[in-house]
């Protein structure tokens, strides 16, 4: 119905509550849940790479109809949602594979599993949208989900009060959606958005629908910049994160924002893209919230003594450092494809990293039973494997050599210098360089420092901890030392943006 | 004053309502509310977008304002779950005593 990868996640979540509502008092079934979940995702994975071969026969656009109407919910896949798909299966696939451990001491994990499908097949529906009757749908379904499970630890105060903070900004950005979704119908009359884009070249849009346009795309940057977290939209980032069980959080931090990134590029880069407006002074608009976005997310990250809070804020900054590869999309040609490219590839690495230093730090608390930073002096000590891999993961975060995050980071740079933002380069090697100072900080405190006596107790690492991360770090070190094949598939994506007339071809 | 008109300022109303009783409301239930009149603003503008001079409705968006109806009954439904959850941990629906979290 909506293909096979989103199908078998919707599948095994409904498969995984009903079993689990069926058999709540009779039997325990807790790792049969984690273990169905995680297969569940496997198989989403294997038929994600049937998917591709797909695209790439049709010549990568593929559409799909639910009914074979001509207005009807359908799927328009290209590569950038197979890029941003992939993303999502591969970071579910993990952290469902964690939170067999980390989940065990909780209850509820079939409403868990079931949620954490639910999330990432509505994460996959809406890259692969081709309507906003379709985007909408799954937005919504990925939205209500990721406030259940924010606040899925509801015994505590934390997570009930984050969870509510979020559902409330969350939902009035989901509101804005719809607000923009109804501007872009009345300005083209229709809602498909091959058809918007092929309505906005046709020419029709005279001065009036011009700044109706400019306020569609206020209303598209607020609505889905709220979930991207661009500051000033991004206070209950900090909160939301945190609170969450730490699997959640490296879904949350490392994907469920990225859609926000996605639906920005989407929407700026591809639908509105061939209107007549002026696209160097948006991109400058975009470019300056980027800079405000790493400015305060690494600000704020300097300033945490929890450790998941901090992960979270980089976060912030990361968005920001993304947020400046597509404000150089946005000015087009080659310059534009190259700033697309390295915000792809960043979008790619941070997914990485972040769901890497999530789950590492979660294997921390999970043994720790804290979050505090000061409570958390020298546990790498205790567990030695998990914190070779928490090394790499916050290595390639703050961007040295040979993991990934220096890769994307330096294409990032030199698109900026390929774009004559003076001043964005400046910015951006000073945040990098400000990024630096909180990640060696956590490197100090958790890895170099001898260890408190009360972690004296903790002795290694679960195999179903090391096994995820240990995917998520090889991966981490091979887009450092071999990049071109994600290069490629990322410069793909890239010009899956660019190339509007291939999107439209296929009505 | 055509159908257009009356539909845009109603909508624009609701949406300016619901986003001034975001920012000024400080009890749980009336900021579930001010989304719920924020989605319901946001339906009103497509629906009147949807009804074309002709008097001919685009099932697309008919269909588009009913999923949104359902949503905002969903969002409503785990908003106020959480509401209560709040209410057990601090007794309290005044979301300003909610301050443990830092900025």
């Amino acid at each position: 119905m909506f293909t096979l990868v989103v199908d078998v996640l919707i599948f095994f979540a409904i498969a995984v509550a009903v079993v689990g509502a069926l058999t709540r008092y009779r039997a325990n079934l807790n790792t049969a849940f984690g273990l169905a979940s995680t297969i569940g995702f496997g198989l989403a994975l294997y038929f994600w790479w049937n998917l591709y071969l797909e695209v790439q026969r049709a010549g990568g656009v593929l559409v799909l109809k639910a009914l074979p109407v001509l207005a009807s919910s359908s799927l328009r896949i290209d590569m950038l949602g197979m890029f941003f798909s992939l993303l999502f299966l591969l970071v579910g696939f993990t952290s469902s594979f964690h939170s067999m451990r980390y989940m065990e001491h909780d209850s509820g994990h079939a409403q868990y599993y079931a949620l954490l499908l639910s999330m990432v097949a509505g994460m996959v529906g809406v890259v692969y949208a081709g309507d906003f009757f379709t985007l909408f749908f799954f937005w919504e379904l990925m939205a209500i989900t990721s406030y259940v499970l924010v606040a899925f630890r509801k015994h505590l105060w934390e997570p009930v009060e984050a969870g509510f903070k979020y559902l409330v900004m969350s939902a009035a950005g989901s509101a804005l959606i719809l607000l923009a979704i109804a501007l872009l119908y009345g300005i083209t009359g229709t809602t498909d958005l091959a058809g918007i884009a092929s309505a906005i070249k046709a020419g029709t849009i005279n001065a009036e629908l011009k700044t109706w346009l400019y306020f569609a795309i206020a209303v598209i940057v607020t609505g889905f910049g709220i979930k991207a977290s661009i500051v000033p939209l991004h206070t209950w980032l900090p909160d939301a994160h945190p609170a969450a069980p730490t699997p959640i959080s490296a879904m949350l931090s490392g994907v469920v924002i990225k859609t926000g990134v996605y639906a920005i590029i989407r929407m700026l880069g591809l639908v509105i893209y061939p209107a007549a407006l002026d696209w160097n002074m948006v991109a400058v608009v975009v470019a300056f919230f980027a800079a405000l976005t790493m400015t305060v997310g690494n600000v704020m990250a300097l300033l945490q003594e929890d450790v998941k809070r901090l992960l979270a804020c980089s976060s912030i900054a990361h968005i920001g450092y993304i947020m400046l590869g597509v404000s150089i999309g946005l000015l087009g040609g080659t310059i534009g494809l190259y700033g697309y490219t390295a915000g792809l590839l960043h979008t790619m690495n941070h997914a990485i990293m972040k769901g890497l230093a999530f789950l590492a730090v979660g294997a921390f608390i999970h043994a720790a039973g804290t979050r505090k930073l000061s409570e958390l002096v020298g546990i790498g000590h205790r567990m030695r494997a998990m914190a070779v891999i928490f090394v790499i993961a916050i290595l390639a975060l703050s961007g040295v050599p040979p993991m990934n995050g220096f890769v994307s980071e330096l294409m990032l740079v030199l698109a900026t210098l390929n774009a004559g933002m003076g001043i964005m380069v400046a910015v951006l090697l000073a945040n990098i360089l400000i990024g630096f100072g909180y990640y060696l900080r956590l490197l100090y405190i958790m890895v170099w420092q001898s260890p408190r006596s009360e972690l004296e107790t903790i002795r290694g690492t679960s195999w179903l901890m090391l096994i995820p991360c240990g995917i998520l770090a090889s991966l981490c070190i091979l887009i450092g030392v071999y990049p071109e094949p994600f290069l490629d598939f990322a410069s793909q994506a890239a010009q899956a943006v660019a190339n509007l007339p291939a999107y439209t071809a296929i009505a | 004053m055509d159908v257009y008109t009356i539909g845009l300022a109603g909508g624009m109303l609701l949406i300016i309502l619901g986003i001034y009783g975001l920012t000024v409301k400080g009890n749980m239930i009336r900021l579930i509310l001010s989304v719920e009149i924020l989605t319901n603003g946001a339906i009103v503008v497509l629906v009147t977008f949807g009804a074309t001079p002709l008097g001919v409705i685009n099932p697309v968006i008919i269909s588009l304002a009913i999923l949104a109806v359902g949503v905002g009954g969903c969002i409503a439904a785990v908003g106020l779950a959480i509401v209560i959850q709040a209410f057990r941990h601090y007794k309290t629906l005044n979301v300003r005593e909610l301050k443990r979290l830092r900025w």
